[in-house]
């Protein structure tokens, strides 16, 4: 079983070589919005914002995860089923599980690399930002695969509705905007309306910039991030769970 | 020879179309089984739900001494199958795809030599020269071939072809047929659908669809006999006009009729299509 998740991941990785735009966008996107971040809100500081930038800064590497694993899962699933690749691997002897198992090996792989990217990048940027460096910092590694783990289960449900790539497309606004507006990238979640808070706790992105949070400036260690390592345990098999059942449904 | 595969009232629909409509069939072991029929007949069907990748709704189907649905997982172990289109990778190349594809049936005793066999396989189709081209990059026939690769790179047992010759040339698919023939000598048992009647005529025997039914099974001898010729008989004084169905046994009996003076005698008789589309018309 292990030796399948291998070979899906590492094809993967195989097809992410080739994808030059994702490779350019990977390198430039982030540099780009954190620069944006760095002259425009960086100016900002004593304004009504009540979040400070290098807080603002982690919510974006956590964005930038969480959204690129979900493009990327959304597009190579879809593909999958609309050229016929996954119905062939159905006739192997593979299962659901190594599947999505292999889909998420090399998601978080990248993913890791992305964040460690953006992590030092920004180090360098914002020569203010307060990081601890303290021994826990290796914790990352696990919020880091437990947000791609989460986005994979939301690009393997999306991508069983998506009969293109054309229409995966077209479900970035519902993945984005909600993430946007209420996990507490710009501002603090408690600040949200009540009813708007619960809906937070559905957004796994909410954990994840939560627990890197608490992890960065709160010098803080795996006991008090497991409630959030938890959510997105949580979140991350309801929709893994949901997304297998429509897994076999071929366009 | 056993009965390899036995599929018995085999039904399928698909809301509310019919898309199997209580097929019986069953297949020996090491023989190459054609599945023959107009669009929409249920060829695909049929062979998908062989291949694993459907449900039944109703009935029994049974490959290799495995139930279908229940033990998929084990059949799947024994099995290639070739879907009607390419389904490759078209980001990676064609060894990248020929390696992944071979990886995932490991534990089939595919340890060591990948690389060996996939310059074994590669050289088979024709596309060593284009071993580390992406295959977005290749024409439609390469794709096939590719695709043909893929699904016998990891020596299957039991072989399903959806339609492997079309788009490929004439030359490529005698290759094929080559190929397919000592894949049966070495007893791999191999189910082929097609509505080409070339590949029909190399088949052991064939199964006529329709409309989600096996019209009949049969030996391509035998399917062309059913068929009428007809014979014309230029003699000296005029011509003869006869017209008789299987050929093989009935013009014997008219040899007599035809002795004498006879200038030329002009033979035509039905074609695999000729009797296909007859049997195919016939019964709505």
């Amino acid at each position: 079983m292990l030796r399948r998740i291998y070979y899906i991941a590492l094809r993967n990785l195989w097809q992410a070589r080739k994808d030059y735009g994702l490779i350019l966008e990977s390198i430039f996107f982030p540099i780009g919005t954190l620069v944006i971040v760095k002259f425009s809100f960086g100016q900002m500081k004593e304004s009504a914002y009540t979040l400070e930038t290098q807080e603002m800064i982690l919510g974006l590497i956590a964005l930038q995860i969480y959204f690129q694993t979900y493009l990327m899962g959304a597009l190579v699933l879809v593909r999958e089923r609309v050229q016929g690749t996954l119905e062939r691997m159905f006739t192997y002897p593979v299962r659901k599980a190594e599947i999505l198992g292999g889909y998420l090996l090399g998601f978080s792989l990248l993913g890791i690399i992305q964040a460690v990217y953006v992590l030092v990048f920004s180090y360098f940027l914002f020569s203010e930002i307060k990081v601890v460096f303290n021994s826990q910092l290796w914790l990352l590694i696990p919020i880091t695969i437990l947000l791609v783990f989460t986005s994979i289960g939301i690009s393997a449900l999306i991508s069983s509705f998506a009969k293109s790539e054309a229409q995966a497309l077209q479900f970035i606004p519902l993945i984005i905007i909600p993430a946007l507006l209420l996990s507490g990238i710009f501002y603090p979640v408690e600040l949200l309306a009540p009813w708007l808070q619960k809906g937070s706790y559905l957004i796994p992105l909410t954990y994840a910039i939560d627990s890197m949070r608490e992890l960065i400036f709160e010098n803080g260690d795996l006991y008090d991030i497991m409630p959030c390592l938890m959510g997105m345990a949580i979140l991350g098999t309801v929709t893994l769970v949901a997304g297998s059942f429509t897994l076999r449904k071929t366009s | 020879m056993s009965r390899f595969i036995k599929v018995k009232d085999l039904r399928k629909t698909f809301g509310h179309i019919f898309a199997l409509n209580g097929v019986n069939l069953e297949v020996r072991e090491g023989e190459i089984f054609g599945i023959l029929g107009p669009n929409g007949a249920g060829k695909t069907t049929l062979v998908r739900i062989l291949s694993t990748l459907l449900k039944p709704s109703t009935g029994e189907v049974s490959v290799a001494g495995f139930n279908l649905p229940s033990e998929d997982y084990k059949l799947k172990k024994l099995i290639g199958y070739m879907p009607q289109a390419p389904s490759l990778y078209e980001d990676l190349s064609a060894r990248k795809n020929l390696e992944f594809f071979l990886n995932l049936h490991f534990d089939n005793g595919f340890r060591g030599n990948t690389q060996s066999k996939i310059d074994h396989i590669l050289e088979f189709v024709e596309l060593k020269d284009r071993q580390d081209d992406l295959i977005s990059t290749f024409s439609s026939g390469m794709k096939q071939r590719l695709s043909l690769a893929c699904t016998l790179i990891h020596k299957p047992k039991i072989l399903f072809l959806d339609e492997p010759t079309s788009g490929v040339d004439p030359k490529l698919k005698r290759a094929f047929w080559d190929y397919f023939r000592k894949l049966k000598q070495e007893g791999t048992t191999i189910i082929i659908t097609t509505h080409q009647l070339t590949d029909a005529e190399n088949c052991d025997r064939l199964a006529l669809m329709k409309n989600g039914k096996v019209l009949l099974v049969d030996t391509p001898y035998h399917l062309k006999n059913l068929g009428t010729s007809k014979i014309r008989i230029f003699r000296k004084d005029g011509v003869k006009e006869l017209e008789i169905s299987n050929f093989s046994e009935e013009f014997p009996k008219h040899l007599k009729e035809i002795n004498g003076d006879v200038i030329k005698l002009d033979i035509t008789s039905d074609t695999l299509e000729d009797i296909f589309l007859k049997l195919t018309h016939g019964e709505d």
